[in-house]
Formats: C-alpha cells, sequence, structure tokens
C-alpha cells in the first residue's frame, strides 16, 4: 500500500498564507462549498454525488426479514461505508483507516442515531416480517470532505428511494414488483446535513482560522476539524470535534449558526435534483405507456 | 454492422484523480460498471515480484460487502488481464485496478457482470498507458431453446438479426444471444462468458449451463453439445474481433493525443 | 528530413508495416550501413510478433521521423502517469537525507526517486553537494528542481542529478534580494520566461507567493511548449496578471507572482483549463479560455 504523498514547504506555506486573507487556491472564500452536483440513477434510491473532484455514490437496497426478537416493531437500518483504493491508492482494502472509522461512526450518529428515517413504518407484520433497509456508501473519487458528501449522498438516496407495496393478508405478504403498483417513498422525518469546519490556527488578531468544504490538500494541513450535523430547521443532531486545536465556545457557536445557514441552501439543492428527477421520470412513463402494453415484460 | 443501439456507452476519465479510469454501460444489459486503474505504483514489500509487476484486483459490489462472488470475479479478471499486460516492462511495482459496480439488474449474477467488467477494465488500462501486449474484448452469448419468446424490444439481441428487429426467428434451431438483460437471460439454457484478444487468441471462457425458466445460474445437468459450443466460439470470436476492436478503435479515437 | 503522424488509433499490439522500410533498408540508397532505428516511448523490440518485430504497447499515434542519419518511431500519447525518461525537467519534494544521497518524491505513490550527493552541483565551478561542508541545508518538504539522470527499470530507484546552479532548489522565502537574483536566474531556465515583463514586480514583493500546482501531463505538455501549444494560455493569463513559472515535466508547476491573489488567479487558470480539457474543444479552447481569463482575472 503506497503512502500518502508528501506536500512541499512551498504549496503548505502558501496555503496557510492565502487561508490567513481568506482565500484560497481555488479561488473561493473559506465559507463557501464547492458546487455540489447530484445525477440519479435508473433504480430508485441511487445517487451520484460530485462536490469538486470528491465524488461519491449511494445505494439503497431493501430486503424483507424477521425482525430482531428485542425490536419487534421496527425495520432495521444500516449503513455500510468502505473506502477503497479506487477513491485514493493509499486505502486498502478490508484495512480500514482511520477516516473509515470516522466516516461510519458520524454517519451513525448523524443520520440513525437521529431518527432521519422512522424505522417503525419499515415494519411488515409485527414480530414476523419487516424491511431491512442498506444504504451502501461507495467513495470514487477522494478530495477532501468526504464527510459531507457522503451524508448528502445517504441523505438524498433515502429520499429518493421508494418501497415496493406489501400487501398482507394472514400469515401471507404479497411484495408487488414496481411495475405492479406504484412504489411508496421512506416516512423521513427529517434531513439531517453534515457541515464540516477545519481548523487552521490563529491568525494574526488571534481570530481562529475556519474553513468550510476541504480539499484533500487541506485537510492535510489542518490542524483540527469540526464536524457539525444539523437540519433546515437549525435543530442540531450532532457535533464532533475529536481531538485537534482547542477552540474558543465563541467560535463553536458561530460555527453552527453559520452550519445552519449552509444547510438550508443544501436542503433546497437536493429538493430541486429530486423534482427535476421526478419529471424526468413521468415524463419517461407517459412514453413508455404509449407504447403500448404488449411490451412491459422488463 | 451493428445498429447504434448495441454500441455500449463508454466514458474516459471520469475519475480525475486516477491515472486511467472508464464508465462502461452495457447497451443491452444495462450493467453500468466504473472502473480505475493507478499504476505503476509503490508495492507492498510481501507483494513484490523481482522481475514483475504486481497486479492487483478489487472488485467492489453494488450492494454490501465485498465476498466470494466478488472474490472470484476479481480473480478471473486477474488471471485474464495478467496475460495481456506486459509486467515485465515494470518490475517491482503495483498495477492497482479498482472496478465498482455501479448498476446491474442483478448485482448476484456473475455472468451478467463479468462481460462489461473485463470490458471497461481494459479501456482504462489503455488510458492509463499501462504496457499491454495485446487488447481483448469479451462479450456475453447466451443459448435459448428454439421457440423461445422474446419480446420485440429484446430482439435486437439476437445475433444475427440486430438489424431487423421484426425478423421471424428461424424455427427448430437454438437462439443465440449477446449481453442479455435479466429477463431474457433467465429463459437461457447455457450462458457463455467468452474473451478473445484483437488476433483472436481465446483468453477467457466461463461457460456454464442454466435451467430453463429458472434464471441465471442453476444447472439442471443438460450440458451442451460440442457442436453448439463451438458454434458460440466462433460467433463469440468473430464479435469480439470485429465490432468489439472496432467500438474500442472508436472510443479511444476521440481523445486527443499529444 | 520529414516527420509525419499517423493520425490513425495504434492500439496494442498493432502490426506496424509502416517501420519496414527503415528496419530494412531498400539496398539502392547510397549508403548501405544498417541504420539503428529508434524506438520510443510506446514501443518495444518483440522478436516474436509477425510482420515487425516492433511492439507497441501502448495506444495512440505513431509518429516516425524518418531521417537518413537517425530513424527514429515513438507512440505519442498523453497517459496520466508520469513515466520518467532522461533529461526531463522535474519538480520533487525532499523527504528525507541519507548519508549518500538526498530522497525525494517524484510523483505521487511511486517509490522514491534519488539524488546522489555528487550529482548535486551548487555552483558554476562544478562543485558538488558530496563534500559535507557544501552540502546545501535543506529542510524536509522543500522543492528542489532537478533533471532525470538514470531511468532503468532493474534499478533500485529512478536517479536524478542537479546539474548546475541554475537547477536545485527552488527559494520560497520572504527574501526579496535572494528573490530578483533567483528571478534572473530562473529566467535562463528553459521554460520559465512566459512573463518575464514582472521581474521588477516580483522583486519587490513583501509576502510569501510562490506555489507549485499539480496538473495533468498533457497539461505538462502544454505549458512546456510555451510558443506553440501553450502560447493561447500563457498569452492569455499574463497580458492579466505578471508571473513566473517553473514547468517539472512530472506534473509539477512552480508558479510566482507580485501578490499571492495574483498567483491564485494563475493557478486557477491553469488548474480550470487543465480540468475543462479546454484544448480539447474544436476552436482549442480559445472560447472558454477568454471567459475563464475573464472570470478569473477581471475584465
Amino acid at each position: 500500500m503506497p503512502k500518502e504523498p508528501e506536500i512541499s514547504l512551498t504549496e503548505k506555506t502558501f496555503v496557510l498564507e492565502a487561508l490567513k486573507q481568506n482565500l484560497r487556491v481555488d479561488g473561493r472564500d473559506l465559507q463557501s462549498f464547492r458546487d455540489i452536483q447530484l445525477t440519479f440513477g435508473d433504480d430508485y434510491g441511487f445517487v451520484d454525488v460530485r462536490l469538486g473532484k470528491t465524488r461519491v455514490l449511494a445505494r439503497i437496497s431493501a430486503e424483507v426479514t424477521r425482525p430482531r426478537p428485542d425490536r419487534q416493531f421496527e425495520g432495521m437500518f444500516t449503513i455500510t461505508t468502505e473506502m477503497g483504493p479506487m477513491a485514493s491508492p493509499a486505502f486498502e482494502v478490508g484495512r480500514p483507516t482511520e477516516l473509515d472509522h470516522t466516516l461510519s461512526r458520524l454517519l451513525e450518529k448523524s443520520i440513525r442515531r437521529s431518527n432521519a428515517l422512522d424505522v417503525e413504518s419499515l415494519c411488515i407484520v409485527t414480530a414476523q416480517r419487516v424491511w431491512s433497509l442498506r444504504a451502501d456508501v461507495h467513495f470514487l473519487s477522494h478530495d477532501g470532505n468526504l464527510i459531507d458528501v457522503a451524508c448528502i449522498a445517504v441523505i438524498t438516496a433515502l429520499a429518493h428511494f421508494r418501497l415496493p407495496v406489501v400487501t398482507v393478508s394472514g400469515e401471507d405478504i404479497t411484495i408487488h414488483p414496481v411495475e405492479e403498483r406504484v412504489p411508496v417513498p421512506l416516512s423521513l422525518l427529517h434531513w439531517p446535513i453534515c457541515v464540516t469546519f477545519s481548523f487552521f490556527g490563529e491568525d494574526e488578531d488571534g481570530e481562529m482560522i475556519c474553513a468550510l468544504d476541504a480539499t484533500a490538500q487541506e485537510e492535510a494541513l489542518r490542524v483540527g476539524d469540526m464536524t457539525i450535523t444539523i437540519n433546515k430547521n437549525g435543530e442540531v443532531c450532532q457535533i464532533a470535534k475529536s481531538g485537534g486545536v482547542a477552540v474558543e465556545a465563541e467560535v463553536l457557536m458561530r460555527c453552527a449558526r453559520l452550519a445552519a445557514e449552509k444547510v438550508k441552501g443544501v436542503d433546497k439543492m437536493i429538493v430541486d435534483a429530486l423534482r427535476e428527477d421526478e419529471v424526468q421520470r413521468n415524463k419517461g412513463n407517459l412514453d413508455w405507456l404509449k407504447e403500448g402494453k404488449s411490451e412491459n415484460e422488463r | 454492422m451493428a445498429s447504434a443501439s448495441l454500441t455500449p456507452e463508454i466514458s474516459l476519465c471520469p475519475l480525475p484523480q486516477s491515472d486511467g479510469s472508464c464508465q462502461y454501460t452495457c447497451p443491452t444489459s444495462r450493467t453500468t460498471i466504473l472502473t480505475s486503474v493507478n499504476g505503476p505504483l509503490e508495492v507492498r514489500a510481501k507483494d513484490e515480484l523481482p522481475n514483475d509487476a504486481t497486479i492487483e484486483v478489487v472488485v467492489k459490489p453494488g450492494v454490501g460487502v465485498g465476498g466470494v462472488r466478488e472474490t472470484r470475479l476479481a480473480h478471473i479478471l486477474q488471471t485474464t488481464l495478467k496475460s495481456l499486460i506486459l509486467t515485465t516492462h515494470h518490475p517491482r511495482t503495483l498495477i492497482q485496478i479498482v472496478a465498482q459496480i455501479v448498476q446491474s439488474e442483478d448485482h448476484t449474477s456473475i455472468p451478467l457482470l463479468l462481460s462489461p467488467l473485463l470490458n471497461c477494465t481494459v479501456l482504462s488500462l489503455l488510458i492509463a498507458g499501462i504496457p499491454m501486449r495485446t487488447t481483448g474484448w469479451s462479450i456475453h452469448l447466451a443459448v435459448l431453446p428454439a421457440g423461445t419468446d422474446i419480446p420485440n424490444k429484446n430482439r435486437n439481441m439476437i445475433v444475427g438479426q440486430e438489424t431487423d428487429g421484426e425478423a421471424m426467428q428461424t424455427d427448430g434451431e437454438d437462439v443465440v444471444v449477446r449481453n442479455p438483460n435479466r429477463a431474457v437471460f433467465a429463459k437461457a439454457k447455457s450462458s457463455h462468458t467468452l474473451t478473445f484478444s484483437k488476433e483472436g487468441e481465446m483468453l477467457l471462457i466461463e461457460s456454464l449451463e442454466c435451467s430453463e425458466g429458472k434464471g441465471g445460474e442453476s444447472a439442471d445437468g443438460q450440458g451442451w453439445e460440442i457442436d453448439e459450443w463451438v458454434k458460440v466460439m466462433e460467433i463469440a470470436q468473430k464479435l469480439c474481433c470485429g465490432e468489439g476492436v472496432e467500438v474500442m478503435r472508436n472510443a479511444l479515437g476521440e481523445k486527443k493525443v499529444f | 528530413m520529414s516527420s509525419q503522424d499517423g493520425l490513425e488509433v495504434i492500439l496494442p499490439g498493432d502490426p506496424l508495416p509502416q517501420l519496414n522500410p527503415l528496419l530494412n533498408p531498400e539496398p539502392s540508397s547510397e549508403d548501405m550501413k544498417p541504420r539503428t532505428l529508434r524506438l520510443g516511448q510506446g514501443l518495444a523490440l518483440s522478436p516474436s510478433t509477425p510482420i515487425t518485430p516492433i511492439l507497441p504497447y501502448r495506444f495512440g499515434t505513431l509518429h516516425v521521423t524518418s531521417s537518413v542519419k537517425k530513424p527514429a518511431a515513438s507512440i505519442t500519447s498523453t497517459p496520466r502517469h508520469y513515466h520518467p525518461s532522461p533529461n526531463d525537467p522535474v519538480l520533487v519534494t525532499l523527504l528525507r537525507v541519507t548519508a549518500e544521497q538526498f530522497i525525494v518524491q517524484l510523483t505521487p505513490y511511486t517509490p522514491p526517486a534519488i539524488i546522489p550527493f555528487e550529482n548535486y552541483i551548487i555552483n558554476n565551478a562544478g562543485t558538488t553537494a558530496a563534500a559535507r561542508k557544501s552540502r546545501p541545508n535543506l529542510p524536509h518538504g522543500s522543492t528542489i528542481y532537478a533533471r532525470v539522470a538514470v531511468v532503468h527499470k532493474h534499478l533500485e530507484a529512478v536517479e536524478l542529478s542537479v546539474p548546475g546552479p541554475e537547477y536545485g532548489e527552488v527559494v520560497s522565502q520572504k527574501n526579496t534580494v535572494n528573490a530578483s537574483s533567483k528571478s534572473s536566474s530562473s529566467a535562463k531556465k528553459d521554460t520559465s520566461a512566459a512573463a518575464s515583463s514582472g521581474n521588477a514586480a516580483i522583486a519587490n514583493r513583501n509576502e510569501v507567493t510562490p506555489y507549485i500546482l499539480t496538473i495533468s501531463q498533457a497539461m505538462t505538455k502544454i505549458l512546456i511548449a510555451e510558443d506553440t501549444l501553450g502560447k493561447p494560455l500563457l498569452s492569455a493569463v499574463a497580458s492579466k496578471v505578471p508571473f513566473e513559472m517553473i514547468v517539472g515535466k512530472n506534473g509539477r508547476v512552480w508558479i510566482d507572482g507580485s501578490s499571492q491573489r495574483d498567483v491564485v488567479k494563475v493557478a486557477r487558470c491553469f488548474k480550470e483549463y487543465d480540468d475543462g480539457e479546454m484544448w480539447d474543444d474544436p476552436d482549442g479552447g480559445a472560447a472558454r479560455l477568454r471567459e475563464l481569463v475573464g472570470k478569473v482575472c477581471g475584465r
């Protein structure tokens, strides 16, 4: 497994000096995100998120299983994140890095523990049959800020996913294929979005330099980071700041306010993307109806 | 000559940070694969070969975590690619190949995944500039019993009827379809994934029998006649060396080099 | 001398009958001496292949120089990975120093390269860094401008050299005196004279301004060919912002300007031109380039 490359002194000095002047190498200011692009696949619950050169796929899949004996009214929901060498040659399969652990723990805290998905709505027959939902997150390209992108990917995929309709008659359950009955969206209670701040030490006035949406280069140079998960209503779901430079409470408050503001924009962007996809899909459905019923085999 | 709908969708270098990458969508089965190739890189000491490059292949499933199926696919890819890559050009280095299954009608079916995986990887290797002896192309052919009802919209999969989807199939003879989708593949009695080099050398055969109407891979012990297999092989060789190489040349020809 | 470009894409393993006349010259030609055909990038000798014993092992276009004295052939392609070849100028990062050599990073994720002290010439008199007294004291992470000396696949590492004082450490200090001398000396470097008009301004800087940008191999080729391929980009940027640059063929370019803001402008233009693969446009990227420079540097 090759090591992550060394950053030259020239780059290091330049990036840190520039940040003190509210300047970044890609021309952004400290408080802006790179452009986010969402693309949906043919299937429901599949989304491709790009943020600058960072690219993450998320796919939701569902199957029917027995519930856990201690939670008979609840369906299951798991998030799988596994980093592979596709994102960066320094990642190895089957040997999770620290970043892997941080990521899976943060997504767990942000999405699962914040009850974003109503797991009780996944119950089909109490103590007998429930939906087991899984979100697979694939990291294709790593240029920083994987946490925020992964969170956006999972939330968008959940909002995009449709669960097949199930009818229950006595002991038997029937799962209707997508072609037969229009599948239903999941019951999402709120959309938690992660916003990660990177700290680069204090400038001449003693102010902490903190930047949003750090690139891989900036991540390698930062002295601390903090992830705030918040929804568009301004409800904080989770704050994680593990180690790194000490930050004053005032800075934290400022970050949280900024995060609340940013999340509104991200939320709107996801809504717009979903709506556009819906329009595209319905257009396709009408064409398909026109083609005639004899060909609806697929 | 293939009709437009049989040309795979190929996007070269979708991943800006790897040495070579490719996204490939099979026109008929809609299987989408994304591969990245990096190399030659620094190799772990335990994998180092004194006279050759180490080829590492990782196949990442679209759903769930990697298991036996992915290891098997990775192994097939690795051994096939080994016969294409000139490993002696970069001894004591690593050529790292990662394939991500992006979309598939059936994430558990090796036959539906294998041929797109191979084609996509070969294109990535070419883009990455990895030294290769020659190139290869792969195709998945399925044999359907005579008289199988194939929906009109899938008729273009039938070998020999690509251009005229409405033509009637000849009765009493088995039907060979190429890169079938799941619905058509479910009716197959045998499945053959074959890979040929541009010069026509056979690089890979993955043949298996399928029980009719039960979908995919479960066998019912009928096997296949050797004549039938030879026929399939000849079709595959013609398609791989003909239009397969053409597709590859066209895709790469759009890339500007200087 | 004539050179021709095969427009057709060559795939690995394609037969190259067009090279046969170069291998076996017609007896009618005046000199009967067998000539040696030089094989460049992408071609290898392979006695087992039919038609010609030459095997293309990369995709690209065939480039033949059928000169009488020095016939040569190579496959032109732009792989993203940098494959070192002798005499390439490169910008490397110092990883550590051992008893005999500097260990440096040539490209990410590859084994490190080395600069033996006796290959490190520090002044015009040819003094090398071999003696402890003359050895430059370079901090880890410094950037060294060097040339590729020896590449052999069975060698432990790629060997680099610093063939003279115009090479060596690329200074990145707030030292105005040093900076002005560096400006004039770097102007001598074959790849750095893009915007020498800005030298006076650069000498007066008072902040840390140089930056190293990582770029693709295609972009490297464009920047090195500053009078041909790179002209539209470089003149467009230089008309707005004065800057200096040193291009390393390993995909790194050192950029300096009169302020950090200027350097960021140049870096952004380069980066976005590269990411957008603007050279691939039908008009050579002219329209998008104009828009980009306008957006980044102001009208």
